[in-house]
């Protein structure tokens, strides 16, 4: 291939910076966060084993649920999604409070 | 007691007032209490009610005919038990009053009762057998016929019974009637009519006296007269010279059981082997002994074992009920028993243990086996077990000895609970080490936002964000405080008035920033 995957990383990251929103990079900030907190939870269970598997699969699922609840804030706030742009950033974002609580308390009920 | 004998009355209170009018020496008319008593008895003719006509009516003088005809017609009512006893419904209290009248009835008017003599030993037998009443009626009417049947002058049944042991060749009997009075009239004669045995029916006596020894008591010694040999012997006795008013004895069955000694003799065992035709040398067990040696079999060889089995005194060759060969393994206890034969023309017992074919009942468990005789029968004396040989007997196969039954039943082996053993969890150091690695990622989260320029900066200090800002600290700060020590329905409770308060200030706050950015969009 003329381009190697190096450029296409480097173009994609300058393309990136400049041209998404503050906003929204604060919010793909959040995301790397809850990502590599997940893999951390992962490579711990991997190490130690499973019990209690229930802590296990609570503090998985919280990493996992906020990711998807922030990539959902993220499509609904991103300006360019013709789809959502009844839904006012404020909307999207409360609905994403109120998930985060919800999805909180069942953590705090299944961690044990 | 006038009142007493209207005609609505029932027939046990006429007979009460008419008892009660003669003991206290009133005057009955005795026209009037008779037609009194038949049409109660009209009204209720059980016979019960019989019975209490009959003792009513031996109180009273006249024709007592209706009521001495009568007697008959109720006995034929009685329902007869087992072939040997005879009652009525009601038990023992309805069939004594009965009873009891009806001999009342016959010493008033002098005539004897129309009861067939069988019918009267049946209920007699009756009456002995319920001799254990349990209430005190019953006891008292009980009582009373037996009374009456021991001392009445037209029918006392007596009975032959046996007063020496089964076991005993002098049989003694003695005569008695049913309070047990034994009858010792001096022209009493008892007879046995014959004495059978029960084996094969033989008869061994026939029509022979018993001898009188005094007080109802009559003896005969059967091994004198006739030397039956052992068995089990029904003697049938009649009796002669039974003056009235004693019937009975004719026809009863007395049991003796005569027992005998045994002796076992001419107990050969010989060694041979399986494919030998001839008769092989055969070694006699000592009396009372066992064979010196051990016999060693095996799966070539057979053995064959014969004795004889005979009454001390006679040497002619008799059968017994058991007639066994038991060989019991020396190191396990498991035992084999077989049942020796008796040739018919020998008249000895036999047993043949091939070893070849035989492996398999004994499981094919070599070694050492002691061999018995068990011989036995219900009227030998002296039942014996005689150890007489010991064999080593080496099967074709090797077999186990089984589990013995008696092993299931010992006390099994102790079982320690083990509580299960907790999962390994890792090291202090490693959770801790993780939990920090955890923490880290936060860290890198407010580096970046601060390198993106996130700021404070758009941080109004309304109510309405403060309240937001702080509902949802509070809210975090409840989902701790249910992680640690709340349960889900007062966190549940908390979080709503929380959540409420919350959502009101998020609600105005997102509105005020939604105004804001629609002014600043439109300004641009």
């Amino acid at each position: 291939m003329s381009t190697g995957i190096v450029p296409i990383l480097k173009k994609f990251y300058d393309d990136y910076s400049k041209n998404t929103p503050t906003r929204l990079k604060l919010i793909d900030a959040y995301l790397f966060y809850i990502l590599i907190t997940g893999v951390t939870q992962f490579g711990y269970c991997c190490l130690v084993g499973t019990f209690p598997f229930n802590s296990f699969l609570s503090g998985f699922i919280s990493c996992v649920g906020s990711f998807v609840l922030a990539a959902c804030l993220r499509i609904q706030a991103n300006p360019e999604n013709k789809e959502f742009s009844k839904i006012s950033p404020e909307r999207a974002f409360a609905d994403f409070i109120f998930a985060s609580v919800v999805l909180h308390l069942v953590v705090m009920n299944f961690i044990g | 007691m006038d009142n007493a004998l209207k005609a609505t009355s029932k027939v046990e209170d006429v007979y009460y007032a008419i008892a009660a009018a003669k003991n206290l020496n009133f005057n009955v008319d005795n026209d009037k209490a008779k037609t009194t008593l038949l049409e109660a008895l009209k009204a209720d003719e059980t016979p019960l009610s019989q019975g209490y006509a009959f003792m009513a009516g031996a109180l009273l003088s006249g024709d007592l005919k209706k009521l001495v005809d009568a007697v008959e017609d109720v006995i034929a009512q009685s329902d007869e038990v087992d072939g040997r006893m005879r009652q009525f419904e009601g038990g023992v209290a309805s069939t004594a009053i009965v009873i009891e009248g009806a001999f009342e009835l016959a010493a008033t008017a002098d005539k004897a009762p129309t009861i067939n003599e069988n019918d009267l030993f049946k209920f007699s037998n009756y009456f002995v057998n319920r001799r254990h009443v349990n209430n005190l009626k019953s006891a008292f009417y009980l009582a009373k016929v037996v009374k009456t049947l021991a001392t009445n002058k037209f029918f006392v049944p007596v009975a032959a019974v046996r007063i020496t042991p089964i076991t005993s060749p002098k049989v003694q009997i003695q005569v008695a009637d049913l309070l047990g009075k034994p009858i010792a009239a001096a022209s009493l004669a008892v007879n046995a009519e014959h004495a059978k045995r029960t084996q094969d029916g033989a008869t061994v006596l026939s029509k022979e006296k018993f001898t009188a020894k005094g007080n109802g008591i009559f003896e005969m010694d059967m091994q004198q007269k006739s030397n039956p040999g052992k068995g089990y012997y029904v003697v049938q006795l009649s009796a002669s010279g039974l003056t009235a008013p004693y019937v009975g004895i004719t026809g009863t069955q007395i049991q003796v059981k005569i027992n005998a000694e045994i002796q076992v003799t001419d107990v050969d065992i010989s060694v041979s082997e399986r494919e030998q035709s001839s008769t092989p040398r055969s070694e006699r067990v000592p009396a009372n002994g066992m064979l010196p040696n051990v016999l060693k079999l095996d799966h070539h060889q057979k053995l064959a074992l014969t004795f004889k089995v005979s009454q001390k005194g006679n040497a002619a060759a008799i059968a017994v009920h058991q007639a066994f060969v038991r060989l019991e393994h020396g190191t396990s206890g498991e035992e084999i028993i077989y049942m020796a034969e008796l040739d018919p023309s020998t008249k000895l017992y036999k047993m043949d243990l091939d070893v070849l074919s035989s492996g398999k009942n004994f499981g094919f468990v070599s070694g050492e086996y002691k061999m018995e005789l068990i011989v036995g029968d219900a009227v030998v004396e002296n039942s014996l077990v005689w150890p007489i040989a010991r064999l080593n007997l080496q099967f074709s196969e090797q077999g186990e000895p089984a589990r013995r039954f008696r092993d299931e039943l010992r006390a099994k082996p102790e079982i320690r609970h083990v509580f299960r053993v907790p999962e390994a969890r890792p090291s202090k150091a490693v959770s801790s080490a993780f939990t920090v690695l955890v923490a880290v990622p936060l860290l890198v989260l407010l580096v970046l936002w601060m390198k993106l320029g996130a700021n404070l900066g758009g941080f109004s200090f309304s109510p309405a964000t403060l309240g937001f800002h702080i509902g949802l600290g509070a809210i975090i700060g409840l989902l701790y405080c249910y992680w640690t020590h709340l349960d889900m329905f007062t966190t549940l409770r908390y979080l709503t008035i929380v959540g409420i308060v919350t959502f009101v200030a998020a609600n105005r706050m997102l509105r005020q920033k939604a105004a804001q950015r629609t002014k600043s969009a439109k300004s641009d």
